[in-house]
This record gives C-alpha cells, sequence and structure tokens, in this order.
C-alpha cells in the first residue's frame, strides 16, 4: 500500500481497512440513490403517521426498543439519534461543586480541599456512567460507519483545540525565555537555577513516547488480536513509564514551581503534559479492554491512538522548547 | 425532567434562548446603573465607591457578551437552525449539545457569586494583571473559574457544531448549497475551537499567579504576556460574537428581499476571510504597551486589512436589497439597522486601527463607543432580527408588527442617542472605566444617559410585543426550516431529505 501523505489519511484508510465494509446500514450516496423523485420538497416529506415519531424506547422491553429504533432511524438515516440522559445535567453541577471547592482550598476555606475531591469525585463518576452508556449504545448497534467516522472527526476537532491550550502554555515558555526579565538579569536560564538537562533523562523519556508512538500505531493497523491487545498494553506500560520518571525528575529538580518564571513555566507546561499522558493512558486502556470484550476495531480505538499521538508530538514541542531551546 | 435530560436540538436551542434572556436583563440592568451614575458629574448613585463602579462595568461585559449575545446567537439560533438547515434529525453529539448548555447556569452562578464575595472582582472583563492578581480574595478566582466553565461550554458546542456540518448533511447538499447562516456558524465554531483554548490558558496562568506563587505576568513574568495571550483570544473572540449575526441578516435579507443574496460564493469567502484575518491582528488592543514601532506598523495595516472583507459583506447585502421586491417587516428592519450601525460602528474601527489616532484614543469613550455600536447595535439587531424571524417558528408565539415597529425604533434611537455622543466624549479625552469625570464632559454624558433610558423604554415594549399563537408558515423561503410546522415535533427529518439540484434552482 502506498503511504498517504498526511496522517489524517493514514489514519482514515487503516480505519476503514481494519473493519470492512458493513452492508447492513444505508450509505449516504445509497441513499440518495433510492429516493424518489417528487414534484416539490413538500411532497417529498414522509406521511404525517411517522413524521413526528421520537426515538425513545418504548415500554415493551430492550428487543422490542431495539427493532422500533433500528426500524424507525436506523433503516432511514445513519445517524445517532439519543433517547434523554441525566448526565449532562450531573456533569455540570459536579463541575459547579468542584469550582467552589477549588476556590475554598485556595483561600484556604474550611473543608474547601474535601468540597473539590467530591466534584471531582462526581464528575469522574458521571463521566463513568456517561462513557458506559456510549459503549452500551455500541452494544445496540447504534454506531453506524456514519457515527464512527462522526466520533474520530470530533476527536480531530477536540484534539485542534487542546493542541491549542499547549500552544497557549508553550507561548508562555517563549516569551518569557526569549525576553528574560531585569529581575533574572536577563539570563535565560536565569542565574542561581540548575537548568534541567536536555539529556539524561528528559532524553529518556523522549525515547519511552517515541516508542509508544510507535506501538500505537501498530496496535492500529495489526490484524491479529494478539499483536492489537499486544501493542496497546504496550503503549499503556510505556505512557506509565514516562510518568513514573516523570515523578522521578520532578522529585529531584533542584527548583520548585515557585521559584521564578523559569520554575513557573517547567512545571506547569510539563505537568499539563503529564496530566494529558495520564488521561491519554487511562483512554487507551478502557480502549483495550472494549477491545478485549469484541476484538472489533471500534471508534474508541482509533480516537484513543489519535489522542496519543497527539500526545507524543506536544512532547516533542515542550521538549524542544523547554529543554532544548532553554539554552 | 424533559428540560433537565434533553437530547434535542431544538430543546437546547430553547433553553439557551431563555438563558441569553436572562443574562441580557441582567447586564441591561447593569448598564442602566453605570448610564445613572454618569449621568451627572460628581457623587452619584454608587457615593464615591470605585470599586462598586469597577465591579458592574466587568460584570455588565462579561455578562452581555458570555451570557447574552453568545448562547443567543450561537447557541440558541446555532443548535436550533443548523440541523434542520443541512437536514440533520440532529446534532452530531445530542448528549454533548446538553452539557454545552448545562455548564453554563452553574457559570453564570458563580460569576454572580463572584460580585458578592469579598470586594468584587473589579478588574474590567479583560481581567489585566496586575490588579487582578492584587485582588485578594476569591471574587476573581470565581469569575477566572466562571469563565472556564463558560469556554468549556462553547469549545464542546463548536465542536458538536463542525462535526454536524460536516458529517450529517442531506445528501445531495453540496457545501456551497448550505445556508449563509450554517457558514456563519462553521466559521464561527472554527474561531471558537482555535481561539478559546488560549483564554483558557491565560486564565489558568492568572490562577496560579494568583494562588500558588508562579511567576507568569508578576515578580519576573512579564504583564504584557497576558495581555498577548487575552487578545490573541480576543480578537477572535469578537468575529465569534458577530459571525452568526453577519449569517442571520444574510437570511433575513434574502428572504426580505424576495431574492438569493448576492454573490453567495464571496459572501462565503468573505467570512472566512475575517476569520482567518482575525487572529493576526490582536495587538491592536496593545497599541499603548510599549510595542516596538515595526510590530505596531504591522498591526495597523493588518487590522485595515479586514475592513475589505468586511466591507464586501454590507455591499453584498445592499445590492441584495437594490432591485428586490422588498417585504419591509420587523426583521427586515433590524437587518437594515444593522447593515447601516454595524458600517459607523465599522468605520470607526477603522480610525482606532491606526496606531497613531489610538495612541490617543485608547482606554477613551471612542473605543467604547466603537465597540457598542459593532456590538450594540450589531449583535444586539441581529439578534432581534432572528427573535423577529423565526420567534414564530421556535415557539409558536406571534408578535404584534405595530408593537416591533415601536420596539424597534426606540431601541434604534436609543442606542444611537447614548452611543454617538461618546465619539465625541473620546475625542475629548474622557477617559474609560472612570466613575467620575472632569466637568467639562457633563454636556454629551447626559444625553448619552438619556438615550439609556429610551433604550431602556424599548427593552419594556419587548415584553409586551409577543402575544397569541398563531402560525406563519410563509411559502416563499428557500431554506430548510420553513418546511417544518411552527414548533415542529421533538425530531424531525426522521427521514432523511435528499437534495436534487434541478437547473432552475442554481
Amino acid at each position: 500500500m502506498a503511504v498517504p501523505l498526511s496522517l489524517q489519511g493514514h489514519m482514515m484508510s487503516t480505519l476503514a481497512s481494519a473493519n470492512g465494509d458493513d452492508k447492513k446500514e444505508p450509505t449516504l450516496a445509497a441513499l440518495a440513490k433510492e429516493a424518489p423523485k417528487v414534484p416539490n420538497a413538500l411532497a417529498a416529506l414522509p406521511p404525517r403517521s411517522t413524521r413526528a415519531m421520537g426515538s425513545g424506547a418504548h415500554a415493551a422491553g430492550p428487543e422490542a426498543a431495539r427493532d422500533h429504533y433500528i426500524e424507525h432511524t436506523a433503516k432511514r438515516h445513519p445517524f445517532h439519534v439519543l433517547p434523554p440522559s441525566p448526565w449532562p445535567l450531573l456533569a455540570g453541577w459536579g463541575s459547579y461543586v468542584s469550582c467552589l471547592g477549588m476556590v475554598a482550598w485556595f483561600h484556604n476555606l474550611p473543608y474547601g480541599g474535601a468540597l473539590m475531591s467530591l466534584g471531582i469525585f462526581n464528575i469522574f463518576w458521571t463521566s463513568v456512567s456517561w462513557w458506559r452508556d456510549c459503549v452500551i449504545e455500541g452494544d445496540m448497534g447504534m454506531h453506524t460507519e456514519v457515527v464512527r467516522k462522526n466520533f474520530v472527526t470530533g476527536m480531530w476537532a477536540f484534539i485542534v483545540s487542546e493542541a491549542l491550550l499547549f500552544v497557549g502554555l508553550l507561548w508562555a515558555c517563549l516569551h518569557l525565555g526569549m525576553s528574560p526579565s531585569v529581575s533574572l538579569q536577563m539570563q535565560w536560564p536565569p542565574v542561581g537555577i540548575e537548568a534541567i538537562g536536555w539529556d539524561k533523562r528528559a532524553l529518556v523519556m523522549s525515547a519511552v513516547l517515541a516508542a509508544s508512538y510507535y506501538s500505537a500505531n501498530v496496535a492500529m493497523v495489526a490484524k491479529d488480536p494478539k499483536v492489537v491487545m499486544g501493542a496497546l498494553a504496550t503503549t499503556i506500560g510505556l505512557g506509565f513509564m514516562f510518568l513514573f520518571d516523570q515523578y522521578i525528575e520532578y522529585n529531584e529538580t533542584p527548583f520548585t514551581i515557585t521559584d521564578s518564571a523559569y520554575g513557573t513555566t517547567f512545571f506547569v507546561t510539563t505537568g499539563f503534559h503529564g496530566m494529558h499522558v495520564l488521561l491519554g493512558s487511562i483512554f487507551l486502556a478502557c480502549a483495550l479492554g472494549s477491545y478485549m470484550r469484541t476484538h472489533t476495531k471500534g471508534a474508541m480505538l482509533s480516537s484513543s491512538v489519535l489522542y496519543w499521538h497527539f500526545v507524543d508530538i506536544v512532547w516533542i514541542a515542550v521538549y524542544g522548547i523547554i529543554y532544548v531551546g532553554q539554552y | 425532567m424533559r428540560w433537565l435530560y434533553t437530547t434535542s436540538h431544538k430543546d437546547i436551542g430553547l433553553l439557551y434562548l431563555v438563558f441569553a434572556f436572562v443574562g441580557g436583563l441582567l447586564g441591561t440592568s447593569l448598564s442602566m446603573l453605570i448610564r445613572y451614575e454618569l449621568a451627572l458629574p460628581g457623587r452619584g448613585l454608587f457615593d464615591g465607591n470605585g470599586q462598586l463602579y469597577n465591579v458592574i462595568i466587568t460584570g455588565h461585559g462579561l455578562l452581555m457578551l458570555l451570557y447574552m449575545v453568545m448562547p443567543a446567537l450561537f447557541g440558541g439560533f446555532g443548535n436550533w437552525l443548523l440541523p434542520i438547515m443541512i437536514g440533520a434529525p440532529d446534532m452530531a453529539f445530542p448528549r454533548l449539545n446538553n452539557i454545552s448548555f448545562w455548564l453554563n447556569p452553574p457559570s453564570l452562578a458563580l460569576l454572580l457569586l463572584s460580585t458578592l464575595v469579598e470586594q468584587g472582582p473589579g478588574v474590567g472583563w479583560t481581567a489585566y494583571p496586575p490588579l487582578s492578581i492584587q485582588h485578594s480574595g476569591s471574587s476573581v478566582d470565581l469569575a477566572i473559574l466562571a469563565l472556564h466553565l463558560n469556554g468549556l461550554s462553547s469549545i464542546l458546542g463548536a465542536v458538536n457544531m463542525l462535526v454536524t456540518v460536516i458529517g450529517l448533511r442531506a445528501p445531495g447538499m453540496k457545501p456551497l448549497q448550505m445556508p449563509l447562516f450554517v457558514w456563519a456558524l462553521t466559521f464561527t465554531s472554527v474561531l471558537a475551537i482555535l481561539a478559546m483554548p488560549v483564554l483558557a490558558a491565560a486564565l489558568v496562568m492568572l490562577l496560579t499567579d494568583r494562588n500558588i506563587n508562579t511567576a507568569y505576568f508578576c515578580d519576573s513574568g512579564d504583564l504584557v504576556l497576558y495581555q498577548h495571550l487575552f487578545w490573541f483570544f480576543g480578537h477572535p473572540e469578537v468575529y465569534i460574537l458577530i459571525l452568526p449575526a453577519f449569517g442571520i441578516v444574510s437570511q433575513v435579507i434574502g428572504f426580505f428581499s424576495q431574492k438569493p443574496v448576492f454573490g453567495l460564493t464571496g459572501m462565503i469567502c468573505a467570512m472566512g476571510a475575517i476569520a482567518l484575518v482575525g487572529f493576526i491582528v490582536w495587538a491592536h488592543h496593545m497599541y499603548t504597551v510599549g510595542l516596538d514601532l515595526d510590530t505596531v506598523a504591522y498591526f495597523t495595516s493588518a487590522t485595515m486589512i479586514i475592513a475589505v472583507p468586511t466591507g464586501m459583506k454590507i455591499f453584498s447585502w445592499m445590492a441584495t436589497i437594490y432591485s428586490g421586491r422588498v417585504w419591509f417587516a420587523a426583521p427586515m428592519w433590524c437587518a437594515v439597522g444593522f447593515v447601516c450601525l454595524f458600517t459607523v460602528g465599522g468605520v470607526t474601527g477603522v480610525v482606532l486601527a491606526n496606531a497613531g489616532v489610538d495612541m490617543l484614543v485608547h482606554d477613551t469613550y471612542y473605543v467604547v463607543a466603537h465597540f457598542h455600536y459593532v456590538l450594540s447595535m450589531g449583535a444586539v439587531f441581529g439578534i432581534f432580527a432572528g427573535v423577529y424571524y423565526w420567534g414564530n417558528l421556535i415557539t409558536g408565539l406571534g408578535y404584534n408588527e405595530g408593537r416591533a415597529m415601536v420596539h424597534i425604533w426606540l431601541l434604534f434611537i436609543g442606542v444611537n442617542l447614548t452611543f454617538f455622543p461618546q465619539h465625541f466624549l473620546g475625542l475629548a479625552g474622557m477617559p474609560r472605566r472612570m466613575f467620575d469625570y472632569a466637568d467639562c464632559f457633563a454636556g454629551w454624558n447626559a444625553i448619552s444617559s438619556f438615550g439609556a433610558s429610551v433604550s431602556f423604554l424599548s427593552v419594556l415594549v419587548l415584553a409586551t410585543t409577543f402575544q397569541d399563537a398563531v402560525r406563519v408558515v410563509p411559502r416563499t423561503a428557500t431554506t430548510l426550516e420553513w418546511l417544518l410546522p411552527a414548533t415542529p415535533a421533538h425530531h424531525v427529518f426522521s427521514q432523511v431529505p435528499v437534495l436534487r439540484t434541478t437547473p432552475s434552482s442554481l
């Protein structure tokens, strides 16, 4: 196979080739071909009895609900229409409590830390419930090819927004590093700070992430389930090894986050990156679990591998700007 | 329960519109307080409490921008109309849509709390350090977190809209066949995805500087860094505010002139150019901080360039109206008002783009007049155009055309009386964000405050304008939302509409 030019092209073709064609659901092109020709647009609307159909499940039980769903929606359009769900509201509530808790914690108000932990736990639990619902919907057959493609597109858009977050953080690193303040004697790394080396541990961490980029890719393209699972497990292991290395690194730095703009930019930027490595590893672990259950590559696998690639690329930027570029 | 757990884009759109109404009422009340204080020189309502005044202007700015204009245009009309206009049954991620809405009430609660604790966040909506760091106490922290939640809501909503437009179009609908409102929302979503995370980064840095002793902006950091990051977000933000209004005005003018909008491809490219160039002009908000001369020269030129695609849109709207069989109803009056008043705001923007002039009028009322013309008269007239045009479809309520005329004309007179004199005040040197002023500025300030009371009257008239339930289904429209009966069902297009391009519809 010729290698496509863009990473996206690479990703999309691996997803398509990994799954094979799903003949059951209508593709948009097929719908366009078989639609009847009508004299005007109003005549094209379906007859009144089905026009106002919602997609909520009825009381007849899960099997009947599934059939009803497929009969009334999946056969007419390949899109994902959802019944009502409490998780967004609860997640909103959890965010509110977390924010109040964070402010209370910052200002040493009583039980601030406890309130924040409660809120974060709320968000965590709601997220688990929400994504569990997504898995259930996938099992029910609601995740058509179009829906899966939309998940991946959504993941791309979300990754772009996260990339811009890191652009903001790295902008600060560049700004403060390239015009060091007078109070730092206009030196960068500042006088008195023992700069973090780009060789030694940081280089090892880069190698770990580079290897995980490769293993994540293997997981995407391999056909043999054992290879896929092994590659995913390797990626997750490498991710945690990176985090462990970062833990040791944080313990050993001679400077803290409060030590001038240098400490600030170092810890906040690498800290945000580390958080994303942690989230990415957990996401990959969930994808591994899902794959172990179904042995089919779904949207979760492609999204998590995509996210992992993003995390790796951000590390390249962080490493280049903070570790290498500081001199 | 239906309103808490909904996954219907129509319900969520309506929730956003109601939320925007609440935000608008709060923001308007604060603006009335501001103008009441500034009506006469000397001690007024606030009895010399400058901190209180600063908290009120901060609240006014944040409420109007983030809790009125964005929920109304992007969340309200955007959510309600986008899927219908492209023939989709709903948004790509209906549950994500709901969390986008439900992050907003907690955000508003945090903002209101911030005004109630300690001294309140008297920092301006821009929250520049060092003042925002020197506010000890939890007000500014609460406000920062409010902005975080609101920003997350916008980012998730933008992701949703983008995926919907890319993946859920009806078969046969080519991108160039999408209505202009959909194109406007697409560009707005792209701007939101690219700009709001940078605000999030800047706010995180402010939060850590305030609470855990980091040195991004204070000590060995740089205060100007905050301004760079903030305005890198801030400038695309104003395009996020106005682009959906552009879309609504295009739809309304096209409909009421009974002909398609002039130069469809040009309109789309103009919006794209505005969105693109909007990312490389941010430092025109920072001309007075001590930037390099060459830097300032660049930003002057780049900012003036944005006037070109914007002017192209204005001329295209004018060309649409010209030689059309124009039906002047309430939405059309709003749209025409938009075109006139946004142009006035736009030209003062070109004036401000010039760093030489801006050195003298930066942080004066000239700037205040400029952005109120493009927002209070641009975005707000766009919102009302949408309300009158689609209000019946969304709620089933009709409006009294005569009462609507009174509302629109009162609003028009009110906002012009309020903000036109502020140009003179700015040129005469009256600084902004000040709770009192020198006696020489008294005259225009009095007129301005009188205008504010006229605007307030118009809000009261608006309350009586919407009345009985009627069904108005114009049959001459060219977009999909008019195929539906008023207050359409929970989910429509359970069978996907297929578009076929015939020779006559090209």
